[in-house]
């Protein structure tokens, strides 16, 4: 395509229709650089398949009421409907909306069938005592993940008891803010925020040297506009632990837009630790 | 009018050459290293065949008849009356039998750390060697080895097993 | 006038600033303690297609990455079609489909398998920040497929954690499969034994030499348990200790000039340094008691050892220098083969409780005890890997004694060899 116009280029003083032959090759040449600096084939990147985010209760408020307080306050807006494996998937959400939303942006590719080759992955070894032990192992988890709900349930309850609101509340009282004085239902904001950065922190621990678990912290500040899109962050104290840092950045990177708009701009200092981590092992 | 084509000129190769660059593909070189591993130069260790090497097999000694085993309790040592009479009768023994020498085998039980226990095994053999020399056997004619826990006498995982592999055994040498 | 402007301004700068007035907050874990990983299957480039080849490289990768406990597969059902698509480099990647299916790391590859010669181009990807973070080209044969697919596990380790894993590396033990006890070396999932003695007789308690070339062993080859030394890649033997009694757990010094063992050539078993050609060079114990089965610290100043010298065997940590000893463990009546951790804070032993044998962990100033394995079955002789992150061990509970893995806080343990033969005493072989 490049070779024809050259050629032409030599003939210029001769052929009268030079111009319009010049001008339907500017345009094509400026439609396809148009269109491969703009992407329109899609050849790198499909449209990111549309997510919906349904959470009725669980919506952050200005003006919080106080209420009895959830364990687990926001944790459903987060994206578990869209993962395959996910077990709590927010009631609020109905499947059929959610997967049809997604299928048709995956159709017109190749199917992606489950395909048997994939199968042996999933440990084609499941001899009788690699089972037991993965139970073992199962249970010893289940056993931390609920000592530190535990731990999270006394604090609670703790600091339910110090505040005499809370305290009074009677048990089937709506799900509010624990410090909440509002007439609103629904979250505090920065509690809905503070659980969304949490559901995207993945951490091991077995990234970090097991010394360092009950010490190891960073702080970093985020600045939410009103629409819940972060407009910028610093990790201001960085932990030196390169693996903890990178984890730091990819959950906020994960945050950079919030399920649901916030009352109000809102800037954050977020400081990151494992102590909860450190409680439950002790 | 000169200036005209050459700005023309100069306009096609321009637009030929944005052409050409939006028709390569734009890729993006990543940043992070993808160095090559050549596996086969690496050395690997080879097996041995099994005709290349002859291992002399360890002649086994027999029990002397004439000379009772001792036993000990776990984790010890220490000769008990029992062995004590036993060894006595073994040094008379040997003190009619002139020039026939001893190998002290001492053992223990499968419990235990192996390398522990090949130390235990040992000191075994030796309380039963320098009781022995107590009692006017020549040392010369004695000599000691531990098998710690590797020749039990009965293979079974259980109390009654365990009291009988945890001894000192006499074996002549010739 | 001006006057008033200032005040506008002013009002118009501190209001923005008065709305933002920062919020402290605390996150004290993260909402997920393992990295979703999504491990696809290898692809041919060119060359013949070969289920074996990705089979096989899917199997350890999945083997390794599990074992290390830092990850969660994204379960390969799910997988969308960029699974199927060659993609080696970030622009070929379909990021926003992993990132839906909430996987944060992506590892994709290619085979081509050209006659007897096997390249595999394997890549670690950072989903969220769309960005290739490892990769490597492996050439081999066919042959070296499990071995390429354990040097990428370990490079997706040290990617990740910034130290490399230790599955290229052996692990060496003592089989009696062949009808003897003899000195065998095996992959760190189990798999391709290769017998390295025949001496017919008892082989025990191999150890490698800090660098990994040689392994040291105790052998009754010569009716006496002598300690002798093998050049695992020429094969090449000889006795370094063979005095009267005991020459055995022998234990290369971090340096390499000296091996303490066990010496009873005294009366009595005793530690000792040897030289290389076996040569005394200093005794560490002198008691009444047994001492035995030495571990250095891996700065080579002190050794880790057992001794009943005040009644029960114990463990104990002598200075080699100035000779000074302290107990370590306190509790229990039978406490044995200490094994100093790779990074020296932490030293493993077995002890007896209610009649079993169980692995525990404890720090070298003999606080922090933890015990790791809760039967069945004797669980004894732990040994670390070499980036301190695994134990393994023999357990007898399902019979013989087999050689098991876990990780160095008592999760995700496996085992290794088969149980319709006697294995024990591994050594994991330092990286090679």
């Amino acid at each position: 395509m490049s070779v024809a116009p050259l050629r032409q280029s030599n003939a210029f003083h001769s052929d009268p229709k030079f111009g319009r032959l010049l001008l339907v090759s500017l345009i094509v040449h400026g439609l396809i650089w148009v269109a491969f600096s703009f992407d329109l084939f899609g050849t790198n990147t499909r449209p990111k398949p549309p997510i919906y985010y349904v959470d009725l209760i669980h919506k952050p408020v200005l003006n919080p009421q106080a209420g009895r307080p959830d364990p687990r306050p926001a944790k459903k807006p987060q994206a578990a409907p869209v993962k395959p494996t996910a077990q709590t998937v927010t009631p609020a959400v109905p499947k059929p909306e959610v997967k049809p939303a997604v299928k048709p942006q995956v159709k017109p590719a190749t199917v992606a069938k489950p395909k048997p080759v994939t199968k042996p992955i999933v440990k084609a070894d499941t001899r009788k005592d690699q089972k037991v032990q993965s139970a073992l192992d199962e249970i010893r988890e289940r056993q931390a993940r609920k000592d530190a709900r535990e731990a999270m349930k006394d604090k609670i309850a703790k600091l339910a008891a110090s505040t005499s609101v809370a305290a009074t509340v009677p048990a089937d009282v709506p799900v509010g803010s624990l410090d909440g004085s509002g007439d609103e239902v629904g979250s505090a904001h920065v509690d809905f925020v503070r659980t969304v950065i949490q559901e995207n922190w993945v951490l091991s621990p077995y990234l970090i040297d097991q010394a360092r678990i009950a010490d190891i912290e960073a702080k970093a500040t985020l600045v939410y506009s009103a629409a819940g899109k972060l407009m910028s962050f610093r990790i201001n104290a960085p932990s030196g632990n390169q693996q903890f840092d990178d984890s730091l950045k990819r959950a906020i990177t994960k945050s950079e837009q919030l399920p649901q708009p916030l009352p109000q701009d809102l800037e954050l200092v977020v400081t990151f630790n494992l102590k909860d981590i450190a409680a439950a092992r002790r | 009018m000169k200036t005209v084509q050459t700005l023309k000129l100069v306009l096609i190769v321009l637009f030929l050459f944005s052409g050409l660059v939006g028709c390569a593909k734009p890729v993006t070189e990543d940043q992070a290293p993808v160095t090559q591993a050549d596996m086969s130069q690496q050395q690997e260790a080879k097996g041995v065949d099994d005709k290349s090497m002859q291992g002399e097999a360890v002649p086994s000694h027999d029990q002397m008849a004439g000379m009772e085993r001792i036993y000990f309790d776990f984790d010890q040592f220490t000769l008990s009356s029992e062995a004590r009479q036993i060894l006595s009768a073994n040094a008379k023994y040997l003190n009619t039998m002139g020039d026939v020498n001893v190998v002290i085998e001492g053992h223990c039980d499968e419990r235990g750390s192996d390398e522990y226990n090949l130390a235990l095994g040992e000191s075994r053999a030796l309380a039963a060697k320098s009781y022995l020399v107590s009692l006017g056997v020549s040392a010369k004619r004695l000599s000691v080895i531990s098998y710690g826990e590797e020749k039990p006498l009965v293979d079974a995982s259980n109390e009654e097993a365990w009291a009988q592999n945890r001894r000192a055994e006499f074996k002549s040498v010739n | 006038m001006l006057l008033r402007w200032f005040i506008v301004l002013f009002v118009c700068c501190a209001l923005p600033w008065s709305a933002l007035a920062a919020t402290e907050i605390e996150i004290s874990s993260p909402g997920e303690q393992s990295i979703p990983l999504a491990l696809t299957e290898f692809l041919p480039s060119e060359g013949v297609p070969s289920a074996q080849i990705s089979g096989e490289l899917n199997e350890v990768l999945v083997a390794d990455l599990d074992l290390s406990g830092l990850f969660r597969f994204v379960d390969p059902g799910a997988f969308l079609d960029d699974a199927k698509l060659i993609g080696l480099y970030s622009t070929q990647v379909n990021f926003p489909q992993w990132r839906m299916l909430g996987s944060e790391t992506l590892i994709k590859g290619t085979y081509s398998l050209q006659g007897e010669k096997l390249i595999v181009e394997a890549r670690l990807f950072d989903v969220v920040n769309r960005r290739l973070l490892t990769g490597r080209r492996y050439v081999g044969e066919p042959k070296d497929v499990r071995r390429m697919a354990h040097a990428f596990a370990d490079l997706v380790l040290k990617e990740l954690t910034g130290e490399e894993g230790p599955f290229s590396a052996r692990i060496a033990y003592i089989s009696d499969k062949s009808g003897d006890k003899e000195l065998w070396l095996m992959d760190v999932d189990g798999k391709r034994p290769v017998r390295l003695t025949n001496h017919r007789s008892i082989v025990l308690n191999p150890d490698f030499s800090p660098r990994g070339k040689e392994i040291l062993f105790t052998s009754y080859r010569a009716n006496n348990p002598d300690l002798y030394r093998k050049e695992i890649y020429s094969g090449k033997e000889a006795k370094v200790s063979y005095k009267q009694g005991l020459n055995v757990a022998g234990r290369m010094a971090p340096s390499e000039r000296e091996i303490a063992l066990t010496l009873s050539k005294d009366g009595n078993p005793e530690i000792y340094l040897i030289g290389t050609s076996g040569q005394v060079r200093k005794r560490i114990t002198d008691n009444w008691g047994i001492d035995s089965d030495p571990s250095w610290s891996p700065d080579g100043s002190r050794l880790a050892f057992v001794s009943n010298r005040q009644g029960n065997p114990h463990v104990f940590i002598a200075d080699i220098f100035s000779g000074k000893t302290e107990r370590l463990t306190t509790r229990g009546k039978y406490n044995a083969t200490p094994a100093w951790g790779p990074k020296g804070e932490r030293i493993a032993f077995t002890r007896q409780e209610g009649g079993r044998f169980d692995v525990y962990t404890i720090k070298i100033d003999g606080t922090d005890e933890r015990r790791l394995t809760f039967g069945p079955g004797n669980s004894e002789h732990p040994r670390w890997s070499p980036d301190g992150r695994f134990i393994i061990y023999s357990s007898d509970k399902g019979g013989n004694r087999v050689i098991y893995v876990m990780r160095a806080d008592g999760t995700g343990s496996r085992r290794l060899t088969t149980l319709e033969s006697d294995s024990r005493h591994p050594a994991w072989s330092p990286r090679w």
